[in-house]
């Protein structure tokens, strides 16, 4: 799993027919610092966050489990919603 | 078998082979002992994300996170930030977060897997949402740099 923060949504009409009815997001991961680290990704939403909060989003396979028994063909997806995150 | 033989042949191309055609092939080919050979361990581990090799990583628990809004598979489940390590020590990449199943704690060096299948086993929990797991506190690490 990684950190990140929810910068955006994403709105696709023709899409695969799995995905309906899922929020998209784009996310950035961000480093422990809080600074933004990598590029921005879309991941599925399967916790409800918005804008601006801070989440965790999962890749690869394990991506689709949330929406189960669907399968959406997805690769990362916000998992959780961060209330805080403390170092050392 | 005809076919089972073609599929066992297929070795060049078994690693293409993922987790979502289990079913398919399974109901196809009629022969799941034959596909499952396909995805023992070793396969599994590195067969369907070429882009990640490093699915066992040293790395050093830097802090934890805590949500109290998340998949419910997650419930409980302890979350912790780790910094994957070089072998001498040294930061290498961004820190990921990981699921505890061992009680680790900040600052320890542990045992990270990353990879869904076995992050899934160590939480105990199947079809769980989860891409990474501490599995182990290191106590020492012994390698010889030369060959």
């Amino acid at each position: 799993m990684q950190l990140a923060r929810v910068v955006g949504e994403v709105v696709a009409t023709i899409k695969d027919a799995n995905l309906t009815g899922i929020k998209m997001l784009v996310v950035q991961p961000v480093a422990v610092s809080g600074e933004d680290t990598g590029r921005a990704l879309v991941a599925l939403d399967s916790i409800g966050a918005g804008v601006g909060e801070h989440v965790f989003f999962v890749r690869g396979r394990e991506a689709a489990f949330p929406f189960y028994p669907a399968e959406p063909p997805a690769d990362a997806t916000v998992i959780g919603i961060v209330d805080y995150w403390s170092v050392g | 078998m005809e076919r089972g033989v073609t599929l066992a042949h297929a070795g060049a191309e078994a690693p293409v082979l993922q987790r979502g055609l289990e079913a398919p092939l399974y109901r196809q080919y009629g022969e799941p002992f034959l596909v499952e050979r396909w995805l023992q361990p070793p396969l599994l581990a590195g067969g369907f994300s070429p882009r990640r090799t490093n699915r066992m990583q040293i790395a050093e628990v830097v802090g934890t996170v805590v949500s109290t809004q998340k998949n419910r598979k997650l419930e409980g489940a302890k979350l912790l930030l780790v910094q994957p390590l070089s072998l001498e020590g040294t930061p290498r990449g961004t820190a990921l977060l990981a699921i505890d199943s061992v009680g680790a704690g900040v600052g320890e060096k542990v045992l990270v897997v990353i990879e869904g299948k076995a992050a899934g086993d160590a939480l105990g929990r199947k079809a769980a949402a989860v891409d990474a797991a501490v599995i182990g506190i290191v106590d020492a690490v012994d390698y010889q740099d030369t060959p």
